[in-house]
């Protein structure tokens, strides 16, 4: 009678031995369950979150966003992306708002990851606690420009989940900035002074206290400001380059001794790893690039009817070696573009509607630039920031105006390298014009007139419709459609 | 005795063909339990020497592996002495025990006995044996007796029926029919003769003192009851509870067709097939009541046991991607239909249950030719036919074209000026198309001894596209043997191997043959004269390549081996329980090689380069059967089937190509150009593990009970839902089984079903579930470093979409069915159909986890309608099946719609309330007479003039944009209508098949271009009549290059009313007289003619109404995109069994 059963003992048999057969991971692909297990799987995570920094919606048209509605920069003709935030017309609909969070909520979301697996590994303490340390400094960067910009954000602090709910509501502008200068003291603390080779590039303890300065000085926590500068002077590994240009020539701009943080690119690797910013300022069809490059997208203001002196072309003073850097106006001759071809002057009469054009991030044709690509980094933060923040810093602890000799020296540093006069004294009104023509083009004039508070009388000066509310971008509207628990900035 | 011989055969094939299948069933009959009990209770503790009749014929049957027919009703209660059942001869064994019984035995063919009374004795009341053989009639005064002569014919066919039995009621002799059909005999002259014939009715003829009668028997639907093929086993018709259509081998066979799809075009209510590509060996989609699923709604195959999904992804594998669209080749086409003896197709959930997480797009089981024991048969199948287009599309010709031209050219061209100087010019249609020869042949051998039957099958089939460069040939092999090593072990196995050769002229898209030959300018020579192709002329640059060179210089060539292989094992452990187990596998290697010469025509050239492309898979599956049978005291029968199986598949692709070969002749890879080398690869897996088990109940043979059960666990279904659960049940009540319908002498048959399941669909992509990583680049020191991020957020919830079916149908048979209905209504509705879900971008902009979450409707119709309209010497029947769905989307969740992209435009969208993929776009009012009408009317453009369209402001605020767009039609028939047509008179036969869609629409994208009138393609002979300004036009607008207004927008314009008749198939047969033949040694021999698609009635401009759905995309149906016409053929066949 037994051998009757045989068969249905074998099949019980296999019932059992199969089960595993259902667990099938993909042959062709990296999954979370094989993945994130090593130093070396959690260090490629890490450099994932860099990535979004590299993407044209944050350092191309990310950081067009925030120069067009200053009194720097304009669009180059109607563009239905920028004109609305140039005229202060935008709404959750237009375009780069919706497409600056989203890019700044991928480096959250990169660097959230990072931290969450980083936890169930085994990997040494003080390994660990350089690549959380990297991690949290990618975060706070990105939310530091999400509250700027949108006011109170989701603060979002563990990887999106199907699990967990995806929809959160805004934090107050408080705990964003709690968050931002935890995840800035922790990367101070643990991140290295400096990475060599192949690492070059990556965040160091000086980026992170600079920018921790940087947030202090935002919150208007002055103390902690000038600490945190001073720090990095401090460090004793920062100079200013003695030349101006040379942060935007392509033999020494990248990684110099200025440079405390800026985002890495090349020339003509894989789409998104080059610097697309000469395409998008570059001026229209004007020959400079090999590959027509240059589309004439954002071009330095035009004069206004009633206050024609309010352009960048006019903010520099006599003599400002940081102009011809800064701006191309009509016929000079700028050696260092298209220096194979013996140089480049811009036209009698300039290439745009305000006739002069952007210079800073014109590289011409060299064999290393590509399609929408050139190679030099974007710069997030030079040491030239550094020294005006903590003179700025001082000059707020001695209530907005001082003439103290420490403040002076390191903002007189700045000075200097431009080949100006030394000042005496400095004042709310002298820092503003300082930062405005050090760091024209370099996505810090917008935060710099809000961080004032005077965006609204010095656009308004400049011919523009802003109200109060728009120092604050609208919140994306499809993400309100998505997300009931958010809500739209007063005033869109 | 070697009459006798002949005789055996054909009523042994005649038994093959129709009955045996039937018959074994009752045969294989089950003891039954009365019986024993009985037996114990009659015969006390004699058990040894006695048992029931039951048990000894099923005994005898397996010893002398014969089949034995019997009505358990008969043999009830009745026990013979085991010794009796001793000896060498069956015949004299049956004689011994049935004799004493009152039972008598007639024997058909070699191996079949029908157990039946014994005839009435009525002047032998005190003999207590009879034998048949030594009846002599002993009442005097006896009649005077004469002989009685005569032919016994079918009355359907008028052929000779031989072997038919004759007995004169009587004395209880009996004789046979001849090889001619003729008898004669010597009886009583007021004697009555019964005539019967397995699967005929019997007619009793009283004598009447005539010498000869001449009688047609007809045949006996009801005993014909056919056993169809259900998931794992088999069932009589009469007991099936679920909607299944079945698709025989003679309707298969009526017209030539290259797949096994192709074949059950039309033949089936609720099923819509439809040739996405006409090319040989061409793409079909099947939808089996309606589309539930934006994935996929193809239905599951299974092929001898094996389930094969008609992935044209999966197994093969296609460049058009590169080259910006086409269609996938077929994955099915590797079965040759020559070989399937029956095709069922499962529809409701009550059929389909058992395939749980599979069956929610329907089944169809596909079961090839088997070997019966007996004499063998050699038969031959040949066809030859040529096929060609059956409508060309009117564009302009040179003198046309120039016409056109002078008008709207941008510089003058010299030749032009003269129209009456030129002639015709090319004809592009003329040279792409041609007349395109097909062949088949197949060899078949079936037979078999006692223990072991075999069925071999060899094929040869070659089908030329009617676009030229494009052919498709198979060369297919099939062995199938079953062998008895003892009454209660059975083997066997099945093989089909197949290879196929895929010539492939790249359609089915804007780049395309046909498309571009439509496109052609007609000045433009097809060769120089040296004979090398032709370029495009100087004056008119074009964006297009000569399309006759392209179709011929390529060479794209898919190659596929494919083995179905399954072995099993069958045992039986009890009389009533029998276990199977089976293991396949499905292998298939495909090897797709493309090569493009360099070039230099007119002014197009181009380089050379070879791309190659490897795909394989392998496919195993192991299943292990119980089924359990009883019949339960008289009334309560009870079948049922315990299950498991696991299966698991695997393939791994391979891609690499190079350019720049220096030479044309040779097109290996390692000649191209290194430094421009691409490669790439990849592999997958996956893996379903099955528990499942079906219970049949009948009560008194009328209340019939299906319950079906099925746990699918799937490697595709995510952690926390890994295994599903698909029940089923249905119930069927056949009415006239009643006594208070049996006097309802004309109602055959009346069954009324309802059943109600939930089924499933896994092909929801093999990791759907899981998170996946993206590579990305980061830049460090000028560097480029690989890093990894998540790419999608993991829904571990990720199952299967789920399929809700309830059916309701009414199965009814009058005059003993020579009329036929099979009602059936159904609502299925699809919910947890598998989308993205709409995230917020603070989720990082990571791809959405796919949800369970949409839901579609269909709800639908059935009827088939098989009627009997003559029979005698002529002999009609007609068959009919009407088909209705009704499609909606009931919600898709938090996605939005769904669009359906072709030719990078956005054609169809999917919203809710809605019918899937229906046209999307602008409304065309009419033509803009004047400028002032154009500025009166709601703004458009800028560039808006007198001559364009007018579109219409849906929304009425002025300006035509984005917001005045709606849905222009739907792509699904209102309903299908087939009708066929079968007559016979003597050896002639006549098939006419009509093929019926009506109120489907059509986007046609042909038109976009040739009545585009933008650049300087070639035009449709109509835009003659386009908008001048002398000649306005409220139908065709201005011609201009420009196209300022966007004229060829995707619009109400370019929707056609897609509804056709069809004249799909007629074909006429000869079968050669089977008296005739057997003389010539030939079981029968056929001859046939067919044409395929003579004439089709439509309003469609197009070449082909008939498009189907875009590379199997449940959500492009209907968009003409140059596609591949199906062609008209004419054939000439040839079928000889030996």
């Amino acid at each position: 009678m037994m051998k009757k059963y045989t068969p249905i003992l074998i099949a019980a048999l296999l019932l059992m031995s199969c089960e595993s057969i259902l667990d099938k991971e993909p042959l062709d692909q990296l999954t979370t369950n094989n993945f994130y297990k090593t130093a070396r799987d959690i260090n490629s995570a890490l450099l994932a979150a860099y990535t979004p920094m590299q993407d044209v919606d944050w350092t191309g048209k990310g950081w067009m966003m925030l120069e067009v509605p200053s009194d720097n920069g304009q669009p180059g003709g109607t563009d239905p992306e920028f004109s609305p935030i140039d005229n202060f017309t935008v709404n959750g609909d237009t375009p780069p708002v919706g497409a600056y969070w989203a890019i700044h909520y991928r480096q959250v979301t990169y660097a959230n990851v990072v931290l969450d697996k980083l936890a169930n590994t085994e990997i040494e303490q003080t390994q660990k606690n350089t690549f959380e340390a990297e991690a949290r400094f990618l975060r706070a960067i990105a939310y530091f420009d999400l509250v700027r910009i949108y006011g109170p954000v989701p603060l979002i602090t563990t990887p999106p989940s199907y699990d967990e709910d995806l929809l959160f509501p805004r934090a107050s502008i408080n705990e964003v900035y709690t968050l931002i200068k935890e995840d800035l003291g922790f990367a101070s603390t643990h991140l290295p002074t400096v990475w060599t080779g192949q690492d070059l590039g990556r965040a160091t303890k000086g980026s992170a206290m600079g920018l921790l300065a940087k947030a202090h000085l935002t919150r208007r926590e002055f103390g902690e400001a000038r600490d945190r500068a001073k720090a990095v002077i401090d460090l004793g590994i920062y100079a200013l380059m003695d030349d101006y240009a040379s942060n935007w020539e392509l033999a020494t701009a990248d990684n110099n001794k200025e440079s405390l943080f800026e985002v890495q690119f090349t020339g003509c690797g894989a789409w998104g790893t080059g610097n697309s910013r000469q395409a998008f300022f570059a001026p229209w069809g004007e020959g400079i690039t090999k590959d027509r490059d240059g589309w004439g997208s954002h071009i330095p203001t035009s004069p206004v009817n009633n206050n024609p002196n309010t352009t960048i072309s006019d903010a520099f003073e006599t003599g400002d070696l940081r102009k011809d850097v800064t701006i191309m106006t009509p016929n000079t001759y700028y050696p260092s573009i298209n220096p194979e071809d013996g140089g480049y002057t811009y036209p009698q009469g300039g290439a745009s509607a305000s006739s002069v054009n952007i210079k800073k991030y014109v590289v011409g044709s060299a064999s290393n630039v590509c399609f929408m690509s050139t190679p030099i980094n974007a710069h997030v933060l030079r040491y030239s920031d550094v020294l005006l923040m903590y003179a700025e810093a001082l000059m707020e602890i001695q209530g907005g105006e001082t003439s103290s000799p420490e403040a002076l020296q390191y903002f007189n540093q700045v000075r200097e390298r431009a080949g100006l006069d030394k000042l005496d004294r400095i004042d709310r009104e002298i820092m503003l014009q300082e930062r405005r023509v050090e760091f024209a083009f370099e996505n810090q004039r917008w935060f710099d007139l809000v961080r004032a508070g005077k965006a609204v009388e010095t656009l308004t000066l400049h011919g523009k419709n802003i109200q109060d509310h728009h120092v604050l971008f609208p919140i994306p509207s499809a993400e309100l459609k998505i997300n009931p628990k958010l809500t739209q900035n007063p005033g869109y | 005795m070697e009459l006798n011989l002949q005789r055996t055969k054909i009523v042994q094939l005649r038994w093959e063909l129709r009955i045996l299948l039937p018959i074994l069933v009752f045969l294989l009959c089950f003891p039954n339990l009365q019986g024993q009990a009985s037996l114990t209770r009659y015969q006390g503790g004699a058990r040894d020497s006695n048992i029931t009749l039951a048990v000894a014929l099923n005994s005898l049957a397996k010893q002398y592996n014969a089949n034995l027919l019997f009505d358990p009703d008969q043999v009830k209660g009745k026990v013979v002495k085991k010794a009796s059942l001793q000896g060498k001869n069956l015949d004299v064994i049956l004689r011994k025990i049935l004799t004493p019984l009152r039972l008598d035995f007639r024997k058909v063919g070699n191996n079949n006995y029908i157990i039946k009374p014994a005839a009435p004795a009525v002047k032998k009341k005190k003999t207590s044996s009879l034998s048949p053989t030594d009846v002599s009639p002993r009442s005097t005064p006896a009649p005077a007796k004469i002989e009685v002569t005569g032919t016994i014919t079918d009355a359907e066919t008028g052929e000779p029926l031989i072997g038919v039995n004759i007995k004169d009621s009587k004395s209880g002799l009996g004789t046979a029919s001849d090889l001619d059909g003729q008898y004669s005999m010597v009886v009583e002259e007021n004697a009555t003769l019964l005539f019967s014939y397995i699967g005929y009715i019997a007619q009793s003829i009283p004598v009447r003192k005539r010498t000869r009668i001449n009688i047609s028997l007809n045949s006996d639907a009801t005993q014909l009851e056919e056993v169809v093929v259900v998931g794992y086993g088999s069932q009589k018709r009469s007991d099936l509870t679920g909607a299944l259509s079945s698709v025989t081998e003679k309707e298969l066979k009526q017209l030539p067709s290259t797949g096994l799809d192709q074949a059950l075009q039309g033949r089936a209510a609720g099923v819509l097939v439809t040739q996405n590509s006409g090319s040989p060996g061409g793409a079909v989609s099947i939808r089996i009541r309606g589309i539930g699923s934006t994935l996929t709604a193809e239905p599951l195959y299974v092929i001898d046991g094996i389930p094969v999904v008609n992935d044209n992804q999966s197994t093969s594998s296609n460049f058009s991607e590169l080259d910006g669209g086409g269609q996938n080749p077929n994955a099915l086409n590797t079965i040759n239909p020559s070989d399937i003896e029956s095709i069922e197709i499962l529809k409701d959930a009550s059929a389909t249950a058992i395939y749980g997480a599979r069956a929610a797009n329907g089944v169809v089981l596909i079961t090839t030719k088997r070997g019966k024991s007996g004499r063998s048969n050699i038969s031959f199948e040949s066809y030859y036919g040529v096929q060609e287009i059956s409508k060309k599309i009117p564009v302009m010709n040179l003198q046309q074209y120039a016409d056109y031209y002078n008008d709207i050219g941008w510089t003058q061209i010299e030749e032009f000026q003269n129209l009456e100087l030129l002639g015709e010019g090319t004809d592009w249609q003329d040279a792409v198309f041609r007349q395109a020869g097909m062949q088949n042949y197949q060899l078949t051998i079936t037979g078999g001894s006692e223990n072991t039957t075999f069925a071999l099958s060899g094929g040869y089939h070659h089908k030329e596209g009617i676009v030229i460069g494009s052919d498709f040939s198979r060369i297919s092999a099939k062995i199938n043997i079953d062998h008895k090593f003892s009454d209660r072990l059975k083997v066997g196995n099945s093989l089909l191997v197949s290879r196929t050769n895929e010539n492939i002229t790249f359609n089915d898209n804007s780049n395309g043959v046909i498309y571009t030959a439509l496109l052609m300018v007609p000045n433009s020579p097809v060769r120089n004269v040296d004979g090398s192709f032709a370029g495009p002329q100087e004056e008119i640059t074009l964006a297009f390549d000569n399309p006759v060179a392209r179709a011929l210089d390529t060479d794209d060539v898919n190659t596929k081996v494919r083995v179905l292989a399954n072995v099993y094992a069958e045992l039986e452990l009890f009389p009533w329980l029998k276990y199977r187990t089976e293991f396949g596998s499905d292998i298939v290697y495909s090897n797709h090689n493309t090569f493009f010469p360099s070039f230099e025509r007119g002014n197009f050239f181009g380089k050379s380069g070879v791309r190659r492309s490897l795909n394989n898979s392998l496919f195993w599956i192991n299943k292990h059967l119980l089924t359990f049978n009883k019949t339960i005291g008289e009334d309560h029968n009870l079948t049922a089937l315990a299950g498991f199986e696991v299966q698991e598949g695997r393939f791994e692709w391979l891609f690499a190509s190079r350019e720049n070969l220096p030479t044309n002749d040779l097109q290996q890879l390692v000649l191209g150009d290194a430094g421009q080398q691409q490669n790439n690869g990849g592999a997958g897996h996956w893996a379903l593990l099955s528990y499942f088990g079906r219970l049949n109940y009948a009560f008194k043979d009328r209340y019939l009970l299906t319950g079906t059960l099925r746990i699918d666990g799937s490697s595709r279904f995510g952690p926390n839902n890994r295994y599903g659960l698909f029940p089923s049940a249905a119930f069927a009540w056949r009415a006239s089984s009643e006594e208070f319908f049996k006097s309802f002498d004309d109602l055959s048959n009346l069954k009324f079903r309802i059943g109600y399941g939930a089924v499933g669909n896994q092909e929801i992509g093999l990791y759907s579930y899981s998170a996946n990583l993206r590579s990305l680049n980061t830049v460090l020191g000028n560097q480029l470093i690989t890093s990894f991020a998540p790419d999608n957020i993991a829904n571990p919830d990720v199952k299967w979409e789920s399929s809700v079916q309830t059916n309701f149908g009414v199965d009814l048979g009058l005059f003993k069915n020579r009329l036929e209905v099979v009602l059936d209504y159904y609502i299925k509705k699809a919910d947890g159909m598998l989308l993205p879900a709409l995230i917020p971008s603070t989720a990082g902009g990571l791809n959405p986890p796919f949800v369970n979450i949409g839901e579609i409707e269909n709800r639908g119709l059935e009827l088939t309608v098989r009627t009997q309209n003559i029979s005698g010497k002529v002999n009609w029947r007609t068959g009919l099946n009407f088909s209705v769905n009704r499609n909606e989307v009931i919600s898709l969740g938090s996605t939005g719609d769904l669009i359906g992209i072709v030719q990078r435009l956005p054609v169809t969208r999917t919203e809710e309330g809605q019918p899937i993929g229906q046209f999307y776009g602008y409304v065309m009012e009419g033509i803009f007479q004047d400028q002032a009408e154009v500025s009166e009317s709601p703004f458009q453009n800028d560039g808006t003039r007198a001559g364009d369209i007018k579109f219409a402001d849906l929304n009425n605020d002025g300006i035509i944009n984005d917001l005045d767009q709606t849905f222009l039609g739907s792509p699904h028939p209102d309903f299908t209508l087939n009708l066929t047509n079968d007559l016979s008179f003597k050896g002639f036969d006549l098939n006419v098949f009509l093929q019926g869609v009506y109120g489907n629409e059509i986007m046609n994208l042909i038109r976009r271009d040739i009545e585009g009138m933008a650049g300087l393609v070639n035009q449709a002979q109509i835009v003659d009549q386009r908008f001048r300004n002398l000649t306005p036009s409220t139908e065709i607008p201005r011609a201009t290059h420009t196209d300022p207004n966007f004229n060829r927008r995707i619009s109400s314009r370019f929707v056609e009313d897609g509804s056709f008749i069809r004249l799909r198939n007629i074909t006429l047969g000869y079968n050669l007289p089977k008296a005739k033949a057997l003389r010539w040694s030939i079981q029968s021999l056929r001859l046939y003619v067919s044409t395929q698609n003579l004439a089709t009635w439509t309003n469609y401009s197009g070449y082909d109404p008939e498009i189907g759905s875009y590379n199997q995309n449940p959500l492009v149906n209907g968009v003409e995109n140059g596609r591949y016409p199906t062609s008209r053929s004419y054939t000439i066949g040839l079928n000889a069994t030996f």
